[in-house]
């Protein structure tokens, strides 16, 4: 009857829902290109992983790495929790995402659970995770109907993808073209962002201004943080 | 006949301000034959959103929210009334004849009742006789209760205020199956609210001052009426916030 | 319906896919789990069935017409076919809503009544469930998946589709609706024990799915508040949300799941609340005693179907009979649901048939008391083996411009094969129910 009716508590499930499902999709491609990287005996090169995220922790082995960034609900970071946290956003908006859409969040999680009973190291078992998620984007694309649940989705999802490459120090031209799509969603939705924070961003966020420095990183993911979240 | 002006003021003050309050008042005079309003008003500060309604007791309503957050909340009314003798008839619904939390009466007071009166013919004059021996029981004592203290907490330790010789007197009554309800509103002078009870005596509801001993007459204004207290409560309210919250009550009635 | 059996793997996959859980309580720690699911229907026969609907049509007329009789003019009180004190001390009857008509004047728009089948081929009523009863959306995504699995199975058995549930809910919600604005599903939240339901049957009949909080009484309406603050009119309230909590300004003050003031609105008629507030009056295990009287006093028709057969210590033979047979009858308390409060005398020993007796003799109008009914068990598969369990029946009954049963229905078994008690709060699994065509 009304198609573009969201509550303020379901706006903010949808952004993060959208942030949860695309950080667990990044940190599995991460995970991917350091786990190839430590096949060639470089066991050290976690670190640079944990540091950019930055995570204060000391893993004795890779395979424990693996472990903890899988398995550990514990850990915030790890495959495990992501999927959760996600879920928890999912389950509420059945009706918003649909069955088909939730049931992608629901089978990660079976399979990630089912990992996790024999501890799995091959990362090849994570690849119907990392289907599932990619599908379940195409599903929400299909099937949401409603224009500022699918804006404030995709704001989420952006926004993550952003802070992860700014983080791994992507160079700027792949930055700038994200931010300027999650400018084109937000524009759906402005009850849910600050325009000043936009204007600050849009003021530090150039070509001549992008680099790798420590304070300038820090400054931009703060602010790129505290977008969404004025509702 | 005789002609009433009254004021009535709640102000409730919170340590730390609330927000999102929701609240249901009763402060208006109960519409029926024995009250002609003449004029009636009322206020309620700070308000955003004010809705008016009787409850099933056929209780004035003003109820509404404030969600702006606020460390005081007022409401007010005031009117002119006029009042003749308290009698209605009608047929007394069964749900007065049943004892609530506050008004079930034990072995010991239904005892009492069976010592002084039988409640086979007159029911007016056998509860005024009781509440007379009743007095013998239990003194009159100011913070002596509060508003959750039941009939029966207030006739063993044998003090309480208007609402507690009402709650005993209802339990009693109903144990013994009489009709009876619980009433508040205001007396001439000034202070607090006031409650007292009616009875039903073959389809007649007459009311009876429990604390002052009385067959009550044409000078008391009926606010609310229900099965006990909390049916007549007149103000309840939800909010978000901590702290305590503090209570005024000023209200004066004066023949005009 | 072999083909269905086997691919019992297949389906458990996909309700796992889709969420079909069901939230449990244990020690204070809310857990999840699938809600055990036996790829063995339950088959109903179409001239069966074609008394089963008729029955329940017939018995749920007579119950809304007896909550709108006891909340108005309490005539089947005046007349002596009901004791008044079996209506106002039952714990469901709500002063609150003395005077009130609801919207349409339905009080029971959805009525999950409880049967079982004895070895006879009977059916007797065990239960009314007139406040939240919940259940229909497990058989509804049930068939959606069996179907995918095993679609020969239906094509070559005439099977009533069961997956209108929602329609049939969307379109009694709009009756009583009456275009005063959107159908909206009040769930108390994630942490529920139904809350799949609630999210499934909101994303099936197109109601907006509401948290506590997302609904505010203004102007004597109900508005459902939007991101963009704009208020949306709320016309009618599916609400999960028990009678108790549904307004802390009326009930329960220290509810955080209702609306404040929405019994104000209630009782103006501006928003229709599915199921009225108050139904626990018609649907408490001492009234059940008379439902057979109700339906020839209101409809002025004999009884389509039965009543297992039940005593009233409250009424002196009756008690006399209870007291002398305690040991081979069922006692129930009424003041309990769920499976709960549910003693067979046979299990009890000496001392603890005595404490029964007692209690019995000192509260009589605390307890029913049935005969137990020889149930026809159902079959099950497991571990790759048939057995028997005991199972019931919970029809849907939904009752907007006319009363409908939704042709299927929730079969629950006992897991345990001494248990009598199928409720799924103690463990206990579902079947589909198959509704023959022809």
């Amino acid at each position: 009857m009304n198609a573009r009716t969201i509550s303020t508590a379901k706006a903010d499930k949808l952004f993060w829902l959208g942030r949860y499902a695309e950080r667990t999709y990044l940190n599995l491609h991460l995970l991917r290109a350091y786990y190839d990287k430590m096949i060639d005996g470089d066991s050290e090169t976690y670190e640079e992983y944990c540091n950019n995220l930055s995570l204060d922790a000391d893993f004795k082995s890779p395979s424990n790495f693996v472990k903890s960034f899988l398995y550990d609900k514990q850990n915030p970071f790890s495959i495990s929790a992501e999927l959760e946290f996600a879920n928890d956003n999912a389950m509420v908006l059945r009706e918003e995402i649909t069955s088909e859409t939730l049931g992608y969040i629901q089978m990660s999680i079976a399979q990630i659970s089912s990992l996790a009973k024999t501890n799995e190291t091959n990362i090849t078992h994570l690849q119907p995770i990392t289907d599932n998620l990619l599908s379940m984007w195409g599903s929400i694309e299909e099937r949401v109907l409603n224009d500022y649940a699918l804006a404030i989705l995709m704001a989420g999802k952006l926004i993550e993808q952003i802070d992860i490459r700014i983080r791994f120090d992507y160079p700027f031209d792949r930055v700038e073209l994200l931010y300027e799509r999650l400018k084109t969603h937000l524009r759906y939705v402005p009850y849910i962002y600050d325009v000043e924070v936009i204007e600050q961003i849009d003021k530090l966020l150039t070509a001549k201004n992008y680099s790798n420095e420590p304070f300038y990183k820090e400054k931009l993911l703060s602010l790129l943080n505290s977008i969404v979240g004025r509702y | 006949m005789k002609r009433y002006q009254f004021t009535y003021q709640t102000s409730i003050t919170f340590d730390s301000k609330v927000s999102d309050h929701h609240f249901k008042l009763r402060c208006l005079p109960y519409r029926c034959g024995f009250q002609k309003i003449e004029e009636e008003d009322f206020s309620v500060s700070p308000c955003m959103n004010l809705m008016r309604s009787t409850d099933g007791f056929g209780n004035e309503l003003i109820f509404g929210s404030t969600c702006e957050p606020h460390k005081s909340f007022t409401f007010a009314s005031r009117g002119i009334v006029q009042l003749s003798q308290h009698l209605v008839v009608e047929e007394a619904n069964h749900i007065f004849r049943l004892p609530t939390l506050l008004t079930t009466a034990n072995d010991e007071m239904i005892k009492f009742s069976d010592d002084v009166v039988s409640f086979e013919t007159n029911f007016v004059k056998d509860t005024l006789s009781l509440i007379d021996a009743l007095h013998e029981r239990m003194k009159y004592e100011s913070r002596s209760t509060t508003i959750k203290t039941s009939a029966i907490e207030a006739f063993t330790q044998g003090k309480g205020v208007c609402q507690d010789f009402s709650n005993v007197i209802l339990a009693i009554l109903r144990g013994k199956g009489v009709a009876c309800r619980y009433v508040n509103g205001f007396i001439p002078g000034e202070g607090e609210s006031h409650a007292w009870v009616e009875v039903n005596d073959n389809g007649i509801w007459y009311a009876i001052d429990p604390t002052r001993k009385q067959l009550i007459e044409s000078d008391y204004l009926k606010i609310a009426q229900g099965r006990d207290f909390n049916d007549c409560t007149m103000e309840r309210g939800v909010f978000v916030g901590t702290g305590d919250q503090h209570k005024q009550v000023h209200i004066t009635m004066a023949e005009i | 319906m072999e083909t269905l059996i086997k691919h019992k793997d297949a389906v458990n996959t996909w309700m796992e896919r889709f969420g079909v859980k069901f939230g449990i309580y244990k020690h204070g720690v809310f857990n999840e789990q699938l809600f055990p699911f036996d790829s063995v229907p339950r088959v109903i026969s179409h001239d069966e069935w074609t008394v089963l609907e008729k029955g329940l049509i017939q018995r749920c007329n007579a119950l809304n017409a007896f909550l709108r009789d006891i909340y108005n003019e309490k005539k089947i009180v005046k007349d002596g076919v009901i004791p008044e004190e079996f209506v106002y001390s039952s714990k469901g009857y709500f002063v609150e809503c003395e005077g009130i008509t609801p919207a349409k004047g339905i009080f029971a728009h959805i009525a999950g009544i409880d049967l079982v089948q004895a070895k006879d081929g009977t059916w007797y009523i065990l239960e009314d469930n007139l406040r939240i009863p919940s259940g229909a959306s497990y058989p509804m995504i049930a068939r959606n998946i069996t179907r995918k699995v095993s679609p020969e199975t239906f094509a070559n058995n005439h099977v009533a589709d069961n997956r209108n549930y929602s329609d049939l809910l969307k379109e009694m919600m709009d009756y009583v609706n009456d275009g005063r604005g959107i159908n909206v599903i009040l769930t108390p939240g994630r942490y529920n024990s139904a809350f799949f339901e609630h999210s499934y049957l909101a994303e099936k009949s197109g109601a907006v799915l509401a948290f506590p909080g997302d609904l505010i009484v203004e102007d004597d309406m109900l508005f459902y508040k939007d991101i963009s603050g704009e208020k949306m009119r709320v016309g009618a309230v599916y609400r999960r949300v028990s009678d108790e909590y549904m307004d802390p300004l009326t009930f329960e003050e220290s509810s955080v799941l209702g609306v404040p003031n929405i019994m104000q609105i209630y009782a103006k008629g501006n928003v229709a609340i599915v199921n009225g507030i108050g139904n626990g009056v018609a649907d408490d295990k001492g009234i059940y005693y008379f439902v057979p009287k109700m339906i020839k006093y209101y409809l002025n028709e004999e009884p389509i179907l039965k009543n297992a057969p039940t005593y009233l210590p409250y009424f002196e033979e009756d008690k006399k009979y209870v007291l002398e047979n305690l040991s081979k009858l069922v006692i129930k308390d009424v003041s309990e649901a769920g499976g709960y409060g549910v003693v067979f005398g046979r299990d009890l020993d000496a001392e603890h048939l005595k404490e029964m007796y007692d209690l019995v003799d000192k509260e009589p109008r605390r307890w029913i008391a049935q005969e137990v009914i020889d149930f026809k068990d159902l079959e099950i598969i497991e571990n790759g083996e048939y057995v028997e369990r005991k199972a019931d029946l919970r029809a849907f009954v939904l009752t907007g411009k006319e009363t409908k049963v939704w042709k299927s229905g929730l079969t629950r078994f006992s897991r345990n094969p001494n248990s009598f008690v199928v409720n799924s709060s103690q463990g206990g699994g579902f079947k589909d129910t198959w509704v023959m065509e022809d």
